[in-house]
């Protein structure tokens, strides 16, 4: 018989106790993968939502706030701004790119983010299916939102589901984006003029946008190798546009007839800068010379990161204190298994086993424990990430995966030898016995 | 010669258990170790199987002296050599009927636990777990394990000490059967005078 067999045998016959041990690893590695791959996830969310974004401007309050509402859209907006505010920022020559947001409604938790596609070319998106948008209250949807060309849905005034819907505007869907993994995937994206006119708020001059959207829809369709007169587009743009504004506007005067716009406002910029230095320098005289505040991304992040980090070092020890358990429980179960198991293994070394494979009879035990641990602590570890990056929402992203890196190994590594080394005493204890004593101690 | 005793001396905590014992065994013959409880007879087979070491003298096995050999060497020796049938039997409980003969057998030497098995009457119980056989049954598993590496010295240790003089004859007529198949020696240690009638040689031990 081999001493695989033999293993086997024995750890079938104490099943309980090969279990508990088995499970034990196979939590504490599944606990220390999750915490491992979370972070990587984490990080590499915020590396690429946060890509190529220097500043960010919005209204006074918490700049952590600011980051988190209007680059990773997971809190709520310090409030809005005005945009003619906004557009003296804009025009700034040290900006090399910026992108306004407006935000205020959702569908279904899917925020609708009003901006221009220069927020979509930020992130380097291109359309799976449809096309961008034309005209007001068209929409282009994140891969992960529910909606397909063609459907109608009315935003929720504010960023939770249960708002009020904004019933006299539909919005309609155009065009829907390729999976990316980043925080776009997740956002319903409409023209700033939308966010605005559905507010009662004046719409802004986007000739801005217009000459960005000619451009990318000019890309688009060379790509695409799509048939379209641009210019005859643009005309057709306009004058959609303008008998939009005139019917909104006539629409507005017939519900309500001392009804005012408010003048136009934006949730955030979003800014690129030309260079490094102004990235200090920028936010520094927008929060000094203005009311507006300007926050910067990577250095609220990494504030972010020092207060998470105490939250993932509790859950490292936790994972570490269970990876410990695991070893002792595969200590404690050999070594008092052990002490049943001296008559046999004096009967073995009697028959002529070595020490030598006894000691490797007895660690292969312990191995075999901990690398059943380990494939269904990865296993575990693995559903685990899958069940949560798909269902909590602010997780949610495509292209979340295991990632088979360097903190993968180690802690596969630390699993295996912490359960060898919990096998090497009583696999040297085993070998060591006395064989004459421990027969005749039951002869 | 099979084995060799010269001047062997055994003591055990400051206490002598064996003193200047001098004998030899040739090939195929048998001995017998009576003694009462005390008198060393286990300590003599544990010697004489490389599983203790004498304070003093020596011990030949086929002309090899145990104190000249490495442990390793030792262990080759009795796994190649040697047959064990202990008085508690020692089978191992995780394993069935199957296995625990299986376990002893040389590797090269596939169908000899099959013939055991059949020889020894458990075809039925082949795949039962030791601790579900009745003491005949088990005593029989130790028999078919102690043969199983078709050993030329096999030694049994109070083999019959807890059995009626039925169950004695049968098992003494089982062991001696198996080992005239196997040309094999007998060493048996035992207070049991019953079975001083299968051997021809006798080491009469006392405290």
């Amino acid at each position: 018989m081999s001493d695989l067999r033999f293993v086997l045998y024995s750890l079938k016959y104490r099943f309980l106790n090969s279990f508990l041990s088995i499970m034990l690893t196979a939590f504490g590695v599944s606990i220390a993968l999750l915490i491992s791959q979370f972070g990587n996830h984490i990080q590499n969310r915020i590396n690429l939502d946060g890509q190529g974004i220097d500043i960010v401007v919005g209204a006074k309050g918490s700049p952590l706030q600011l980051i988190l509402s209007s680059v990773y859209h997971i809190d709520i907006p310090t409030g809005n701004i005005a945009y003619s505010q906004a557009k003296k920022i804009m025009n700034n020559p040290q900006i090399e790119e910026s992108i306004p947001l407006a935000l205020g409604d959702n569908w279904r938790g899917f925020r609708i983010v009003g901006t221009t596609t220069n927020y979509i070319r930020h992130y380097d998106m291109s359309l799976s299916t449809g096309r961008y948008w034309d005209q007001n209250f068209e929409v282009v949807v994140g891969s992960s939102v529910n909606l397909n060309i063609g459907d109608e849905f009315m935003g929720v005034h504010g960023l939770l589901e249960d708002g009020s819907s904004h019933e006299e505007h539909k919005y309609d869907v155009v065009g829907i984006l390729k999976p990316s993994g980043t925080v776009i995937d997740r956002l319903i994206l409409t023209s700033l003029n939308s966010v605005l006119d559905i507010h009662g708020l004046h719409k802004v001059d986007n000739s801005f946008e217009k000459n960005h959207e000619h451009q990318h829809d000019h890309e688009h369709h060379k790509e695409e190798h799509r048939d379209v007169h641009e210019h005859d587009h643009d005309e057709e743009k306009h004058k959609s546009e303008d008998e939009n504004h005139h019917k909104h506007s006539k629409n507005d005067k017939e519900t309500n007839e001392t009804n005012v716009l408010g003048s136009s406002e934006i949730t955030a910029l979003l800014i690129k800068t030309k260079s490094p230095i102004e990235n200090i320098n920028l936010p520094r005289s927008i929060n000094r010379e203005s009311s507006l505040q300007a926050a910067n991304p990577a250095l609220e992040i990494n504030r972010l990161i020092s207060l998470f980090g105490i939250g993932s070092k509790s859950f490292a020890i936790l994972s570490l204190i269970l990876i410990l358990i695991a070893s002792l429980n595969i200590f404690s179960g050999l070594a008092s298994n052990l002490e049943n198991r001296m008559g046999d293994l004096a009967v073995l070394r009697a028959v002529g086993f070595s020490k030598k494979r006894i000691f490797k009879i007895i660690v292969l035990e312990g191995i075999l424990v901990v690398l059943i641990g380990i494939l269904l602590g990865i296993l575990i570890g693995f559903l685990l990430f899958s069940i949560l990056t798909h269902n909590i929402f602010t997780l949610h992203t495509t292209n979340a995966s295991l990632i088979f890196n360097l903190d993968f190994i180690l802690i596969i590594l630390f699993v295996f030898f912490a359960g060898l080394i919990a096998a090497i005493f009583p696999a040297y204890r085993g070998s060591k016995i006395s064989i004459a004593n421990q027969l005749s101690r039951t002869i | 010669m099979l084995f060799k005793i010269k001047n062997l001396e055994y003591k055990k905590s400051n206490k002598t258990i064996l003193n200047n014992l001098n004998f030899n065994i040739e090939e195929g013959k048998h001995l017998l170790v009576l003694g009462s409880s005390g008198s060393g007879k286990t300590s003599l087979l544990n010697l004489m199987s490389g599983l203790l070491k004498p304070t003093n003298g020596e011990i030949f096995f086929k002309d090899h002296e145990y104190s000249s050999l490495l442990e390793e060497e030792i262990d080759k020796i009795r796994a190649t050599n040697f047959g064990f049938i202990f008085q508690k039997l020692h089978l191992i409980g995780h394993l069935n009927v199957k296995q625990n003969i299986d376990l002893i057998k040389n590797k090269n030497d596939s169908k000899k636990v099959e013939n055991l098995i059949h020889g020894l009457g458990l075809n039925q119980k082949s795949e039962q777990m030791v601790s579900e056989l009745s003491v005949g049954e088990a005593q029989r598993v130790a028999i078919a394990r102690g043969l199983a590496n078709s050993p030329c010295v096999i030694f049994a240790d109070e083999p019959t000490s807890s059995l009626d003089d039925y169950n004695t004859q049968k098992v003494m007529e089982l062991i001696l059967e198996q080992t005239k198949q196997t040309k094999s020696t007998l060493i048996v240690s035992t207070h049991d005078k019953r079975i001083k009638k299968y051997f021809s040689k006798i080491t009469e031990m006392s405290l």
